[in-house]
């Protein structure tokens, strides 16, 4: 691909992968890293997305991806939890708040990719069952599942100690030991 | 905390930022876009929410799309370490029959030293990954975990180690079983690693038809170590490794 049809490419739609990198991530500086990689991964492989004729949906995939994975590395950093004490403007109307969007990543950093991708999609991007099950490639009954399996481990992650956890949570696969 | 369907908290009907995403970047079919612009003309939220997309990265004024913009070409300019898909694609036939009758794999090759750059390119932010790539015929693409997968599909690996140590591939079955993917063969245990990010593994894994959910895992280990001390966690995916190391998992949906 041309420098030129890079350039317009990105300038067509790097806001948008930046815009949810900084609600996913939160903050400018894992937005630009998150913005950078994606496009670079995109633009390697064109044939995925150029075959489909939608660049938008293919880059919500990838940045979904990219989001998720450097979630799961901070729970290890415990950045996350840190973060947790700072104030964090909220976004434009329409978009969900900082609180919302902070006490999501926790979740996000425990439960598996499926749960995960669909919580994103759903709870933060706001798109239907519909939508979100033609971007996971899977039918819009396993979306709901999905996100049922989200909200009980979310549920248990912030219960009280001493609660018993409810069946059907999403499992941990990177745990080790 | 219980998560609502939505936590931005748009009104009813209002369009999803995908939606609007897509309408922004004339992705849709003329009928849904003049309907949508009609709704944005009709409901505040949704035209301050496409007043965002017009401004582009002037509603965020931290950001420094021109510093990004350079430094994605300046990425793509750069020579890749080593064309891996001129690599020969290297089919070893069946694997035995306990292997043959769980794991997605028919063929895998061995592990040599990755080759590229001598000083390996050390990721900043320290994060152990896990990149697949697929080749489906003719056509290559790198796949993310959760895709969805059928019988014939190749797959090839590179890696990303924050810090050096022994790295072990296992592939894992619906049914929690474990098996050396890479390297592979008789007493195949993990093989010492460098930071950075490795060229592409040597060979291929070749899918076969059975369907159904199964894993690929990285395990990072700060020592030397065999499969025998990895066993299956809790839950579906689950592996567990010894003490100190790390685990990348990725999801492989194999179409029925």
């Amino acid at each position: 691909m041309k420098r030129d049809e890079v350039s317009e490419l990105f300038a067509k739609h790097a806001p948008a992968v930046y815009r949810r990198a900084r609600y996913l991530l939160g903050n400018a500086a894992d937005a630009d890293e998150a913005t950078q990689e994606v496009f670079i991964r995109v633009l390697r492989y064109p044939q995925a997305w150029e075959e489909r004729g939608q660049v938008t949906t293919w880059l919500y995939r990838i940045t979904t991806n990219y989001c998720f994975n450097r979630i799961r590395d901070r729970r290890r950093r415990r950045e996350l939890w840190e973060e947790h004490g700072c104030a964090q403007p909220d976004g434009p109307r329409g978009a969900p708040s900082a609180e919302d969007l902070t006490e999501i990543r926790k979740v996000l950093a425990v439960v598996d990719e499926s749960c995960a991708a669909a919580a994103i999609y759903v709870l933060v991007d706001g798109m239907s069952h519909e939508e979100a099950a033609e971007i996971l490639g899977v039918s819009r009954r396993t979306v709901g599942n999905l996100l049922d399996r989200f909200r009980k481990q979310s549920e248990a992650l912030t219960a009280p100690p001493g609660t018993p956890p409810e069946p059907g949570g999403c499992p941990d696969p990177g745990a080790a030991g | 905390m219980r998560f609502t369907e939505n936590l931005a908290g748009r009104p009813a009907g209002c369009p999803s930022d995908l939606t609007l995403d897509r309408l922004h970047a004339g992705e849709l079919p003329p009928e849904q876009a003049r309907a949508l612009r009609e709704h944005a003309g009709g409901c505040e939220v949704c035209a301050e929410r496409m007043a965002l997309r017009t401004q582009g990265f002037a509603a965020f004024p931290e950001a420094r799309p021109d510093r990004l913009l350079a430094g994605i070409l300046a990425r793509l300019e750069e020579p890749p370490a080593r064309p891996w898909w001129s690599l020969s694609w290297v089919r070893f036939g069946a694997l035995g029959a306990a292997a043959a009758a769980a794991l997605v794999l028919l063929a895998v090759a061995f592990w040599s030293p990755p080759p590229g750059p001598q000083e390996p390119v050390v990721r900043a932010k320290g994060s152990l990954g896990l990149n697949v790539f697929l080749k489906r015929g003719e056509r290559v693409a790198e796949a993310l975990s959760g895709d969805s997968f059928q019988a014939g599909d190749r797959l090839r690996f590179t890696l990303e180690l924050p810090v050096a140590g022994h790295v072990l591939l296992v592939a894992q079955d619906a049914q929690g079983r474990l098996e050396p993917c890479h390297p592979f063969g008789p007493g195949a245990a993990s093989r010492p690693a460098q930071a950075g990010s490795t060229g592409p593994l040597e060979g291929a894994v070749e899918l076969d038809e059975a369907p159904g959910d199964e894993w690929i895992h990285l395990v990072h280990c700060p020592r030397p170590f065999g499969p025998d001390e990895l066993s299956p966690g809790a839950g579906p995916g689950a592996v567990r490794a010894p003490e100190g190391c790390r685990v990348a998992s990725f999801l492989l949906r194999k179409a029925r």
